[in-house]
């Protein structure tokens, strides 16, 4: 059973009196299988955060409807299987970062006892041990989103919905913060992660859904979004398309590569062994030959060709 | 429960740490230090003599209302003035991009996030007017040797009144997430509306006939009687004065209705 099944979701923010109408989401349809690490992508403003904050129960749809883990939209006692990472969170800045996971612990359902033993292992989780007796005010914005994911993570949550959880985040810091994402698909939690950052994205997720303008224009496996479909780039000792014939470099589609190299396409195996055997033939020296694979960026471009929207969705709430 | 609890266990802590409490505090305790100076003046064996020969020990008991009769006007001024300043914020902090989100992803319904929020407000109050009035009545009454109770009504009457105008805060504060309106509406119907309404009679001196009589009578009975509440009611429970109920429980049910008007506008509102 789907973890989340989000079924013609809409929300059209309306300001008081008649004033500015914005569609932040229309009718939207996803679901994420248990154990993925699925990523939302999209621009600013393309309607991510609007979805998890209605997935949270943070605003209310105004079309649609959606489940988690069976649970119709509006039930609270759903939450406490949920761990949040919300974009520019904000602690109680008098607290410690142990008294600030303390508070949002029992807000979670842990019991004292239960949170004082899970408080130092999240806070060991994101490496900030040393760090927990200090007021969340003197934390630099790493850490801030590091203690973000410690009280995400504390109540050991089945899903995660973390929005742009490396914002911030130093190279150390998001290589952390990814390993910690990977830790948790091992151990099965699913992983709704919200991001811009499409390099990130690519790294851990297994799928993704890509919104824009609040519709959804794309959604899959992220391997079969960025599969090579028979692209391969050939690096060779000798100029290739001088040594081939005509023919085998019409029939394989060869052409110069940037910024060195060439490009050519086998649809299957055979294709790949036959061209690599002509190379020999014409005595072309092979020094590499890799699939070529488009990268999450390549995708999202390509699915995202127009002109920047024009309707704000989070920023214009 | 458990959850309404643990917001409002925070939301006192998070007063606690704020600079407002501290002055609320020393405000108070300056208000303890001078009213035990003034005490200290009094010739005590002066005065159980003039009691005595007055007659009996009911008189004593006069004595210390009639105290607390003449501090009270100060007393809930300083109490109240600095209550509203103390909480205006609470909710509007509550409802800032950031803190919102994390609090409304728990397990937590609206209603307990807000009714959290609200007693915290209160509890804070308490404390601090417990503060006040206890060792003043401490002092006074330990100087007369008459620990006269009712005199901890005000008290209550103070949080009655306060929790009426912390529901205007909080209604205010949910709608326009401004600290600032709920706080000058707040002290708008403590300064001018609620003195003015329980004098209401002589406005109707001033012309418009009945139209002018039913709506100020209407304004009188639907918003919070503080004036009333803190006065007469106060003067009554600490005196043992006929009392008359009405001001503190249509206060009551005006509070009642401000914050379920709150509870209804916080479960509606988007973030």
């Amino acid at each position: 059973m789907s973890v989340i099944v989000v079924d013609a979701l809409s929300k059209t923010y309306q300001a008081p009196l008649g004033g500015k109408r914005v569609e932040a989401l229309k009718s939207v349809s996803l679901a994420v299988e248990p154990g993925a690490v699925f990523g939302l992508l999209g621009r600013n403003g393309a309607g991510k955060t609007t979805l998890v904050k209605l997935l949270l129960g943070i605003a209310q749809p105004t079309a649609g409807s959606f489940s988690l883990f069976g649970a119709p939209a509006g039930d609270v006692r759903v939450k406490s299987r949920v761990g949040f990472l919300p974009e520019n969170h904000r602690f109680p800045p008098f607290l410690s970062g142990e008294d600030a996971l303390r508070y949002l612990g029992r807000l979670s359902g842990l019991s004292d006892n239960e949170a004082k033993r899970r408080i130092p292992e999240a806070l060991e989780l994101v490496r900030l041990s040393e760090r927990g007796k200090f007021k969340v005010k003197s934390y630099s914005k790493g850490m801030m989103q590091r203690l973000g994911l410690a009280q995400a993570t504390l109540h050991d949550p089945d899903i995660l919905f973390l929005d742009e959880p490396t914002d911030g985040v130093d190279p150390v810091g998001r290589k952390e913060i990814r390993d910690i994402l990977l830790d948790l698909k091992a151990q099965g939690k699913t992983v709704f992660l919200n991001s811009h950052l499409l390099g990130e994205v690519e790294m851990v997720t297994d799928r993704v859904a890509i919104l824009e303008n609040g519709e959804l224009v794309e959604e899959g496996d992220v391997k079969e979004l960025t599969d090579s479909r028979g692209a391969y780039r050939l690096d060779a000792a000798d100029d290739a398309l001088a040594k081939l014939d005509a023919t085998v470099v019409a029939r394989f589609q060869l052409e110069r590569a940037e910024p060195k190299g060439w490009r050519f396409h086998a649809d299957s195996i055979d294709a790949l062994n036959e061209f690599v055997d002509l190379l020999r033939a014409a005595r072309v020296r092979v020094v590499e030959l890799s699939p070529v694979r488009s990268t999450l960026e390549d995708v999202f471009i390509t699915k995202i060709a127009a002109p920047a929207p024009t309707a704000p969705t989070e920023d214009a709430q | 429960m458990r959850n309404v609890w643990t917001v409002a266990e925070y939301t006192v802590r998070e007063a606690l740490a704020r600079k407002i409490f501290v002055a609320f505090f020393i405000v108070s305790s300056l208000g303890v230090a001078l009213t035990a100076l003034i005490v200290s003046f009094i010739d005590s064996a002066q005065l159980s003599a003039g009691v005595e020969a007055a007659g009996t020990a009911l008189g004593r008991e006069a004595i210390v209302a009639q105290i607390f009769f003449f501090l009270k006007t100060p007393l809930v001024a300083v109490a109240i003035l600095l209550s509203i300043f103390a909480v205006a914020n609470l909710v509007p902090l509550m409802m800032e991009r950031g803190t919102i989100e994390l609090f409304l992803s728990k397990p937590v319904t609206r209603a307990e996030a807000l009714t959290g929020r609200f007693i915290g407000g209160l509890l804070v109050v308490l404390a601090n007017v417990f503060y006040l009035v206890f060792f003043i009545w401490v002092i006074i009454s330990g100087k007369l040797g008459v620990w006269h109770l009712p005199a901890l009504y005000l008290v209550l009457t103070i949080l009655l009144a306060f929790a009426s105008l912390n529901a205007i805060i909080v209604l205010i504060g949910v709608w326009t997430r401004s600290s600032i309106l709920g706080m000058m509406t707040a002290y708008f119907v403590f300064l001018a509306l609620s003195p003015a309404l329980s004098y209401r009679e002589y406005l109707y001196e001033l012309g418009g006939g009945d139209a002018l009589k039913i709506i100020l009578d209407s304004l009188y009975y639907v918003l919070p009687k503080t004036s009333e509440v803190l006065g007469s009611t106060t003067d009554a429970l600490i005196g043992g004065g006929a009392l008359d109920w009405q001001p503190a429980l249509t206060t009551l049910a005006f509070t009642a209705v401000a914050f379920g008007a709150a509870l209804y506008s916080f479960w509606k509102k988007d973030f």
